[in-house]
């Protein structure tokens, strides 16, 4: 078959670039995912989605993403369960104070209505948390947490409906490159001619890269969830204490959703571990008492795809025309999906280029240049 | 038939699961992050028999040859605070 462009990777990313495309007109366009959709990152992810970022960037991205989630179960027709219920950080020592005063002054100063909040406030919004160590958390109505299975389905849903093409259990064999150039992709199931390939294969980026003779930094880094059984909605910020790294939020479908990275660097497997479970409930408990008597139903593994400057991969690459990079999201890519997808459509169709993707090129690691991002949780 | 129920922790019913099979979420894993089936309290323990019957039924897969569901810890609910505990007693940080 020929195609347009091919996207490989049906992750949030892979599946938003490929809405958008088809929103600006795009037809022809094939997403080649080698599992089923949410078997890799997206479907292990929590869902939650922000404002609160320490750079200007980000912050736009993500208020654009969130705008572009509203809209989403609409325009596709696909519930996504989004609850807008907020994100509390909670500082316990004077840096992170600081670090929460100087972004919620930036945050400000895009147009996000993110505040300070001082204990009362916490205990007003949560009664049920341990404020003992808090001193003061920063919070922002707009952030919330979507249902990320729903979302992949979503965009798959508006890809049909745009009439391009996502094809399901076909992994990448081969990326043809000829003179320089983009000529084919070979699959498990198809042949496609084409002249665009995107790589928004997450954590696998750099296997893909590798078959068009591209080398990248990526590793995976394995962070870990899990789930408890439902309960009346009682919590309706997701919660971020800065000293642990641990995410908790209740979902749309009322369970507590946890996560937490307990082995930094290169993961080997994305297996669930007994170290995790151990540490993750204790930082619960810690964080909401109540929370002891609660029961976990499930925990599992997934990576964040991790880049060595904490940005991600974006744009072309050189020597090799029609290779467009689309991964490293450091675990964050969920949330970002539908700003990025949207960035990389206007530049892959209307050549606009967009600040982020300047930025973030891959020359940049031989060039020098990105500041790192201290907002990530994890 | 449109009321009976396979997974009684998420209510999807008999007739979704066909619908979803037919649209080509042929096998546990990807019927899972469709549907939900099999994410709630029983873990798949109650649904995931009836649901390979219906996947054997609706393709030209053999029950055998559907694909289990991976696992996932713990095996049946355990409250948080029991983990907690154990961790304390050990002394891990």
């Amino acid at each position: 078959m020929k195609a347009k462009a091919v996207i490989i990777g049906g992750g949030v990313i892979g599946l938003s670039l490929a809405w958008h495309l088809g929103r600006l007109g795009w037809r022809n366009v094939v997403v080649v995912e080698k599992g089923h959709l949410n078997g890799g990152a997206t479907g292990r992810c929590g869902g939650g989605v922000r404002e609160q970022w320490s750079s200007a960037r980000n912050i736009e991205i993500m208020k654009r993403s969130i705008s572009l989630f509203k809209s989403l179960a609409s325009e596709t027709g696909e519930n996504v369960w989004f609850r807008q219920g907020g994100y509390l950080f909670l500082a316990k020592n004077d840096s992170h104070v600081a670090q929460l005063e100087t972004s919620v002054k930036l945050q400000n100063e895009h147009g996000s209505p993110t505040r300070m909040m001082t204990l009362g406030e916490i205990h007003r919004l949560c009664p049920y948390i341990n404020t003992d160590d808090v001193l003061a958390g920063s919070f922002n109505p707009n952030d919330g947490v979507l249902f990320p299975f729903s979302v992949a389905h979503a965009f798959a849903k508006g890809i049909k409906k745009h009439g391009n093409t996502l094809i399901t259990h076909n992994p990448v064999t081969n990326i043809e490159v000829q003179s320089g150039k983009i000529r084919r992709v070979a699959t498990e199931k198809v042949e496609i001619e084409t002249s665009i390939v995107v790589n928004a294969a997450g954590t696998w980026a750099p296997a893909i890269g590798a078959m068009a003779g591209v080398d990248l930094p990526n590793y995976p880094e394995k962070h870990e969830a899990l789930v408890t059984e439902s309960l009346r909605p009682f919590l309706r910020p997701n919660l971020v204490p800065m000293d642990s790294g641990l995410f908790v939020s209740q979902t749309m479908r009322g369970e507590i959703y946890a996560c937490l990275g307990v082995e930094k660097g290169m993961a080997e497997n994305y297996r669930s571990s007994f170290k995790f479970i151990t540490a993750i409930s204790r930082a619960m408990v810690d964080l909401i008492p109540r929370l002891s008597a609660v029961k976990v139903l499930r925990q599992w593994g997934g990576y964040y795809d991790i880049t060595p400057d904490t940005n991600p991969i974006l744009g072309p690459v050189e020597g090799v025309e029609g290779f467009i990079q689309c991964h490293g999201f450091m675990g964050h890519g969920f949330m970002m999906a539908p700003a990025i997808g949207e960035i990389m459509a206007e530049f892959m169709v209307h050549e606009k280029i967009h600040p982020e993707i300047e930025n973030c090129r891959l020359i940049r690691f031989q060039t020098g240049g990105l500041v790192a991002e201290k907002m990530i949780i994890g | 038939m449109p009321k009976t129920f396979i997974c009684m922790c998420e209510d999807v019913t008999e007739i979704e699961i066909r619908e979803a099979v037919r649209a080509g979420h042929d096998n546990l894993e990807s019927l899972k992050r469709y549907l939900a089936v099999g994410t709630g309290a029983c873990q798949a323990k109650m649904c995931v028999g009836a649901m390979l019957r219906i996947i054997a039924e609706e393709t030209d897969k053999d029950i055998a040859d559907a694909a289990p569901l991976v696992s996932r810890p713990p095996l049946s609910l355990t409250p948080l605070g029991y983990f907690a505990g154990l961790e304390k007693e050990q002394g891990e940080k």
